[in-house]
């Protein structure tokens, strides 16, 4: 049972890390259609593949959610639509298309919606691969090299990372090709939210990027602080989910979403309250 | 394939929902994206979810009525709680709503886990709670279809009645501040017509889906006029055709989902009207050359 928090810990240190990422970028909206567009992308590789453990899947997965972000922009770019509704053109669109051709061809495939929205963290020990003459999970050996990549891509790039995160016009003026920096920042959360949301679905990806992020901003003042304490609650959060869901006897990645916004909304009260009496003794 | 069927009582129960439901939130959404908040549409989407399954719980009945008003109910709330985190914090707009909406949906497929395992709930029927995120538009009964009316008149008629006003908020807010127009309070009531629109609409095309209905009219619509009466009207039309196309399409083609089918035409006639509009890329394109030459 145990393996299940393993799975959780590493999947929401990938999402804390890359949540933090796209909180500054102010792209969090932008993950939430990625990580339903990507079922179209496993639906078109899996009709290539035939086969629902190819990591072909992920590979064809992560080329969507790279799409879907590039689909958005050349919307945007032609002046007429705005971002919002780029992304709300866009993300409702590819999803219909990939319900449709699940429900219509791939019913008695174990491809369902539930699969999507809910992930099956709980069912994770069952797929187990052996390394180095131990059986651990393949969800969990999956989220630790992608939580690796993820760390590999942002040591490299941090200092350009920074710069183009928080001045833009700034980081183009030195010389930072801002727009291939976004583009492979995308391909990383795109590979987060793909690996992520097999085992714990779409929603909780979403939930563990947007929270843990925000709840850390409000704690922090620098960028490299905001990163590991963005890790640390999204850990935390998953560890009190695991052990709530499971004494509840519900679903823990609903759990953990549910903790993580409680959690931000705890720190939120606070933080607001000694900021608003810091006003008052001053005035 | 259309032979084989035939358009009985119950097709036609199902598109005059659907065309009803595509009308007004056309005629609605055309708001969310002219105030830059078509991604507040999908937020509120997923955040009635929970309001659906707890009176649900509360009331042990599957009457849409009732669990609408569930829905709107959390929809309010979840309003309020992006209004309060906005207002005391510097957060993007848009990571305030992935946050709630994330929040909110799961708080909802938690409760919807608790009635699945609990005996209590399984003397009433409780497999239609799943519709409501994906939708279910084929299972809509004349009750459904009749609520969804009742919702869509009155929306209409409030929106028709305070045109002018609505019309100046969205396009000069000060101007319309000056002249004694209450801003806050036509902001809240377009939201609170969004919401309704929301509410009666999951069942037919679900929570993940709704938005759509929103936001891809008013997109074709404005790339072939600049006046926000045709605007309206066109955003209501393509909304009414797209749905029931995709309620056709749907009842002729075995296993489709009608909602998805929904939403599959309106973003081709989004996307159709961007690049052939009248306003749209070509004719913009030709435009200029035109005027080029005759330079």
């Amino acid at each position: 049972m145990i393996q299940i928090l393993w799975v959780l810990l590493v999947v929401a240190s990938s999402c804390g890390l890359m949540g933090s990422l796209l909180l500054q970028r102010e792209s969090l909206m932008v993950a939430d259609a990625i990580s339903h567009t990507i079922l179209l992308g496993i639906v078109i590789a899996y009709y290539f593949v035939g086969d629902l453990s190819s990591p072909w899947l992920i590979v064809g997965a992560t080329l969507f959610g790279v799409i879907t972000v590039v689909s958005i922009e050349v919307l945007v770019k032609t002046g007429r639509i705005a971002n919002d509704a780029a992304i709300g053109l866009v993300f409702p669109f590819f999803f219909a298309i990939a319900v449709l051709i699940i429900s219509k061809y791939y019913t008695n495939v174990h491809l369902d919606i539930d699969m999507v929205l809910l992930g099956q963290v709980e069912l994770s020990p069952l797929k187990s691969t052996e390394l180095w003459g131990t059986l651990l999970p393949t969800s969990f050996i999956q989220g630790s090299l992608v939580l690796m990549l993820n760390f590999g891509f942002i040591l490299i790039t941090y200092r350009s990372l920074k710069i183009s995160l928080f001045d833009r016009i700034f980081a183009e003026t030195i010389g930072i090709r801002v727009n291939i920096l976004d583009l492979i920042l995308m391909t990383f959360v795109s590979l987060t939210a793909v690996t992520s949301f097999e085992s714990i679905g779409a929603i909780l990806v979403i939930a563990l990027m947007a929270a843990p992020a925000m709840t850390a901003r409000l704690l922090v003042r620098t960028f490299p602080q905001l990163l590991i304490v963005s890790v640390l609650v999204a850990m935390l959060n998953s560890t009190l989910g695991y052990y709530i869901g499971l004494y509840l006897d519900t679903s823990i990645s609903s759990m953990v979403a549910v903790i993580s916004f409680t959690c931000f909304m705890l720190v939120f009260t606070f933080t607001t309250i000694r900021k608003l009496k810091i006003k008052q003794v001053n005035a | 394939m259309l032979s084989q069927f035939s358009f009985d009582y119950f097709f036609w129960i199902v598109a005059l929902g659907t065309m009803v439901l595509g009308f007004t939130s056309g005629l609605i959404g055309t708001s969310l994206v002219l105030e830059k908040q078509s991604q507040l549409g999908d937020a509120i989407g997923h955040a009635v979810y929970p309001g659906v399954i707890i009176f649900f719980m509360l009331f042990q009945t599957r009457n849409t009525a009732i669990l609408l008003v569930g829905a709107v109910v959390f929809g309010l709330i979840a309003f309020s709680i992006i209004q309060l985190i906005r207002f005391y914090s510097d957060f993007p707009y848009e990571s305030i709503l992935a946050l709630v909406l994330s929040a909110f949906f799961s708080f909802g497929l938690l409760l919807y886990n608790v009635v699945q395992r609990n005996p209590q709930f399984q003397t009433v029927n409780f497999a239609g709670l799943n519709n409501y995120i994906m939708g279910q538009a084929a299972f809509l009964m004349w009750s459904d279809v009749r609520l969804i009316i009742i919702v869509s008149v009155v929306v209409v008629a409030v929106f028709m009645l305070l045109y002018p006003k609505i019309k100046l908020y969205l396009f000069d807010s000060i101007f319309a501040q000056t002249i004694g127009i209450n801003s806050q309070w036509i902001s809240h009531l377009l939201l609170l017509m969004c919401l309704l629109v929301i509410a009666v609409g999951l069942q037919a095309v679900g929570a993940k889906l709704i938005s759509s209905m929103l936001v891809a009219p008013a997109i074709a619509a404005q790339q072939w006029t600049q006046s926000y009466g045709k605007m309206l009207g066109l955003a209501g039309v393509f909304g009414m055709i797209a749905a029931f196309i995709g309620t056709l399409l749907s009842t002729a083609i075995s296993n489709i989902a009608t909602g998805p089918m929904i939403v599959v035409v309106l973003t081709a006639i989004a996307l159709l009207s961007l690049v052939f509009g009248t306003k749209g890329i070509l004719a913009d394109k030709l435009y200029t050359s035109h005027k080029e030459v005759s330079r």
